[in-house]
């Protein structure tokens, strides 16, 4: 009985996602003029504040427009009056690219082998290459990607696994950075014991531990949207009150922090101000003992619960699972890791003020996280290390002040075209496939938002 | 501090909730339609401020406009404003939302697409025009009109009251009285029941995404007027409008109009006893206070109960 | 005469004790908004027997699990819970996770499985409720971790096999077919080892073929693993083979209890499956339970009306989750 019914509700929504098609060729033609013109605006002039029109004059009279627009036409046209050829294109490039494809991705799967070599030349890519690329982009690798990996995997954490929309994360980075300053005395306000560096970092994970717990415990029971807004609001209050509060944190002057260094009394190290090479390897030896705890929590107890609320929180609840205990557990790990990032940030660049803390940076490794593919290790590691290096590399080309725009843009194309990211975690890209089918809800933050009107 | 400078801020409170009201309504519609936080309201909001701010750049006001004039001025500024948030509400509806709505995609997916059609929208008007704040053009001589209770009423805060109590009547009619209204209400309480009443769903959705960026865009302009016109000032007049959608209960119009009136007065109440830098915070930890202790809000959720 | 058959079988299963109730509700008062969903409902479950819920949609059937299991909490009322182990629990307005704890396990009438997760991760995710290991310890890889995942392991792939899935251990859960959703479901509430198990309308959309392999598994929970099972049902063949005892419920109320055969000739029932007090319509007119013999080879009575009644029995359960899902998990309904 129930099996009709899901078959129609496929049916329905198969044929409402084709409709569009169904519709007169000119309302197409009109989408993609539409597009070509935000395309031209997108990619055009910097406008100015002395003339307003200056901008979409420039644009708009300007050979770019056309370029577009032939563009537009030309992809409508193949659309329309192609489709066979162009659709037996695809398939055929599809076949070609398949054959190959799909027997590495037999061997990957099959053969642990092939996993554990790849891994090691990974790893060993990983050790070896940054020593020989320049200063400019060594920094850029620690002082940036590597954080940000480290910090895109404690988010992945709550919002991959445990299926909860965190926009505040990088508050808890602030709080980690600023335990750093004061826990080695930085800040105007004085500890009740100077620590070294490393020695901050239990502290911080604490820390982050007991605001995450403390912020948690009262939101988790709200719906997922809720949530969303509640740890924005939070980061806003940790980011003001790192602003204001200058006489405690520094305010935006800032905080100058010391450096990591070990002193055992037999032998002592210090990370230096020059080379970020040494700072790189320790690093490294964070995300990948981060990477392998998560791993091992992931194909755990813990991480089925968690995709067990994620997909239907009131059947895992029937089952026995403490749901808001899980969700509060994902929500302190991914705090804490995320603490240790801010230690290690404040550590590194030697000098924070409220600014490196701004909302700005919350939405940007949320939006690392689910371009990787939220969920996937692999994908978030490269999502953040991805996106971290497109900006810089194309600092000459593109004004870095509209990155965020292509971000943006990057972000809505991405949940319309693949939601599950470049390397999706299987669970992840199953639920999002079941989704789509009309089988189930697929996320467990979560029922359907607009869903339920197909 | 004295008790005139008290009167004072609450009744610029008063002014500033009734902006935060317009605006909340925005988010409480399309939640009551979609179950859908649009954070991307903000920038519809925005990009209101900036339709105003054009439109009278092209008319270019006299010099010293007054009487008759400055009521033009200001009709034409919200018309171009509500023109303008109206525009790219449904553009954002058709582009972002309903390609997703079609695939009955998760909540999270909706929420990551708000977000990033939000990132997308302010930074490409921070690219059109500029990334300098610009002050709108004189529309009217701005003087003391009123005293209430002792605090001063200047003329753009009388326009501001004035444009958002009759919107809010407007559309409180609209949502009650007209056929629109009652499609809008059957959505909100049962998508599916209402499409087989013969309510064309994508429609109304469209709509309702329609009406909230007139509202939006209008009191866009508006916000202009008082403060500044630039790209990134969406962001937070439209937490803060969330949170009174909130408070007053999502999905509740008339809700929303009290949440924005009490958020108003929370903060501009928090400017004056701890100073201006505070301002935003007063919302937010209204907002965190709200949803823990009460998280259906002042007058429970939903559209088709209480609207 | 099913019934009788499997009294004569006797087993491990001892004979239900009227005066042991293993769950002993009363007064159970749910209301929404203005819509009184339950109304006083008492209920007495033997410990061991099989106690079948019926009546018409709308009748507060669903809303009687939920209350029992603390997805609603019911504005009166008190729900006593007594363990094998001995002690008592009220069960009101407790979390749901701890009411399955406690040994109360159920499914749902619309499966609400794990869909993207294999039969295997989803049984595992039930028993391994009950085993202790934290994340630090699954993190660094303790033996008091491994032991778990072993145990869940060996636990889940039991009553799989139990329920008969042992070959479709690794497939998807949204992959299997209807009726084998219906068995996966059953095996997650047994893995956490239930002293009560609920079951909300186990055969509707199951064929014939599984639907007697249905009747059986439940027996067979029942007999074997000592289980006391409440069952909602609407095809009369099934309850009426499968039941101990039968309870009759209409607008949120209890009018009738007994014995298959007893409920069967109450007129109270008749009237409120045929909503007129005529007993010669109740002959003629396809009553599902009506004139059929107990041992319920007429099939007739029993399959039309479920037919008829699921839909909009699943638009009840969905209204029904909408408005739990308005208000605050744990809070009681407004």
């Amino acid at each position: 009985m129930s099996a009709t019914t899901s078959v129609n509700v496929r049916t329905a929504r198969r044929l409402r996602a084709e409709r569009w098609y169904q519709r007169p060729r000119w309302r197409r033609l009109a989408a993609m003029v539409a597009l070509a013109v935000t395309m031209t605006l997108v990619t055009g002039a910097q406008g100015s504040h002395q003339d307003l029109f200056f901008a979409l004059e420039e644009n708009l009279t300007g050979v770019a427009l056309w370029v577009w627009l032939a563009l537009a036409v030309a992809v409508w046209a193949g659309r329309e009056f192609l489709t066979p050829q162009v659709a037996s294109a695809v398939s055929g490039s599809r076949a070609l690219a398949s054959g190959p494809l799909g027997r590495v991705r037999e061997v990957w799967r099959a053969d642990r082998r092939v996993r554990f070599g790849v891994l090691a030349v990974a790893a060993a890519l990983a050790v070896l290459v940054p020593s020989g690329l320049d200063r400019y982009w060594q920094t850029v690798l620690v002082d940036q990607i590597a954080i940000f990996v480290l910090v895109a995997v404690g988010l992945n954490v709550v919002i991959g696994w445990a299926g909860m929309l965190d926009l505040g994360f990088i508050a808890f980075f602030a709080i980690g950075a600023y335990s750093a300053a004061y826990w080695t005395g930085a800040l105007p306000v004085q500890p009740p014991m100077v620590l070294n560096n490393f020695a901050v970092i239990p502290i911080a994970v604490v820390t982050c531990l007991v605001a995450g717990v403390l912020l948690g415990a009262p939101t988790l029971r709200l719906r997922g949207d809720y949530l969303a807004i509640v740890t924005l609001g939070f980061h806003e209050i940790v980011y003001l009150s790192a602003k204001n509060l200058a006489d405690y944190t520094g305010g935006t002057r800032g905080v100058k922090v010391d450096r990591f260094a070990v002193d055992l009394g037999f032998w002592s190290y210090e990370w230096g101000v020059v080379d970020a090479m040494p700072y790189y390897y320790l690093l490294l030896a964070f995300v990948a003992v981060v990477v392998f705890l998560f791993w091992r929590l992931e194909h755990s107890k813990v991480g089925r619960a968690w995709t067990a609320i994620r997909e239907d929180e009131v059947a895992a609840a029937s089952t026995g699972v403490d749901t808001v205990r899980y969700k509060l557990m994902a929500f302190a790990i991914g705090a804490s890791t995320s603490g240790v990032a801010g230690v290690a940030y404040a550590s590194k660049v030697g000098y924070i003020n409220s600014e490196n803390f701004v909302i700005l940076l919350s939405v940007l490794v949320l939006a690392y996280v689910i371009f990787g593919g939220m969920g996937s290790i692999p994908g978030v590691l490269f999502g953040a290390a991805f996106l971290v290096w497109l900006p810089e590399a194309l600092r000459s080309l593109v004004d870095p002040k509209d990155r965020y725009m292509y971000l943006g843009g990057l972000l809505v194309v991405m949940m319309i075209y693949r939601p599950q990211g470049v390397i999706p975690s299987r669970r992840r890209s199953r639920e999002l496939k079941l989704a789509r089918s009309g089988e189930v809800e697929g996320d467990g933050t979560t029922e359907p938002a607009g869903g339920r009107l197909s | 501090m004295s008790l005139n400078a008290f009167w004072d801020f609450l009744v610029l409170g008063l002014v500033l909730g009734c902006l935060y009201a317009v605006i909340a309504i925005g988010y409480t519609l399309v939640y009551g339609v979609l179950q859908l936080l649009n954070f991307a309201h903000s920038e519809v909001f925005m990009f209101g401020a900036f339709g105003g701010l054009l439109a009278l750049t092209v008319w270019a006001p006299a010099a010293d406009p007054a009487g008759v004039q400055s009521v033009v001025y200001v009709v034409v500024g919200l018309l171009a404003g509500a023109a303008f948030g109206g525009a790219v509400a449904y553009g954002l509806e058709k582009v972002a939302y309903r390609p997703l709505r079609r695939r009955g995609a998760p909540r999270l997916v909706f929420l990551i697409t708000a977000i990033g059609a939000s990132f997308f929208l302010y930074n490409l008007a921070g690219k059109l025009f500029g990334r300098n704040s610009l002050a709108m053009p004189n529309l009217y001589e701005n003087r003391r009109v009123l005293t209430v209770f002792g605090a001063d009423l200047n003329i753009t805060q009388v326009i501001i009251v004035v444009s958002a109590v009759g919107m809010m009547v407007g559309l409180d009619y609209v949502v009650n009285r007209t056929k629109l209204g009652s499609g809008i209400r059957a959505v909100a309480q049962d998508p599916e029941v209402a499409s087989l009443m013969g309510v064309d769903i994508d429609k109304v959705v469209s709509r309702t995404f329609v009406i909230g960026g007139l509202l939006g865009g209008a009191a866009g302009f508006l916000f202009g007027v008082n403060n500044k016109v630039v790209y990134t000032m969406g962001f937070l007049p439209g937490i803060t409008a969330f949170a009174a959608a909130v408070l007053g209960g999502i999905g509740n119009v008339r809700g929303a109009m009290l949440g924005g009136m009490l958020l108003g007065v929370v903060e501009t109440m928090t400017v004056f006893v701890w100073g201006e830098e505070w301002r935003y915070v007063a919302g937010f930890a209204a907002l965190v206070l709200v949803l823990m202790f009460r998280p259906t809000g002042l007058l429970g959720e939903r559209v088709g109960r209480t609207a | 005469m099913t019934v009788d058959v499997r009294k004569e079988e006797g087993g491990p299963r001892a004979a239900a004790d009227p005066g042991d109730l293993v769950l002993d509700a009363s007064g159970i008062t749910l209301r929404f908004g203005g819509v009184t969903s339950l109304d006083g409902v008492e209920l007495g479950m033997r410990r061991g027997e099989i106690l079948a819920v019926i009546g018409p949609n709308g009748a507060g059937k669903t809303s009687l699990f939920n209350s029992l299991t603390g997805a609603y909490v019911p504005q009166e009322g008190r729900i006593t819970y007594r363990p094998r182990a001995g002690g008592e629990h009220e069960l009101r307005g407790r979390k749901p996770y701890r009411v399955n704890r406690l040994g109360v396990a159920r499914t749902f009438q619309n499966i609400r499985l794990f869909s993207a997760l294999t039969a295997l991760e989803n049984v595992k995710i039930a028993a391994e409720t009950r085993l202790k290991a934290g994340p630090v310890s699954v993190m660094l890889g303790l033996p008091s971790a491994r032991r778990a995942e072993r145990r869940s392991d060996e636990r889940a792939h039991e009553v799989l096999d139990f329920v008969g899935l042992a070959g479709k251990l690794n497939e998807l859960a949204g992959s299997l077919s209807y009726g084998d959703q219906r068995r996966l479901e059953i095996a997650r509430a047994l893995a956490t080892d239930p002293q009560v198990l609920l079951l909300d309308e186990p055969a509707a959309g199951t064929n014939p073929t599984e639907k007697l392999e249905l009747e059986e598994l439940i027996r067979r929970i029942n007999r074997e693993l000592g289980v006391s099972v409440l069952l909602i049902e609407h095809d009369m063949r099934l309850v009426m083979s499968v039941a101990d005892r039968v309870m009759v419920l209409n607008f949120g109320r209890r009018i009738a209890e007994g014995t298959p055969s007893a409920v069967q000739q109450d007129p109270a029932v008749v009237q409120a499956y045929l909503g007129a007090p005529a007993a010669d319509a109740a002959s003629d007119d396809a009553a599902p339970d009506e004139g059929t013999a107990p041992d319920g080879t007429t099939a007739r009575g029993g399959t039309e009306p479920t037919d008829a009644r699921v839909p909009s029995a699943r638009e009840g359960e969905d209204a029904g989750t909408r408005a739990a899902r308005n208000e605050q998990p744990g809070e009681e309904p407004k």
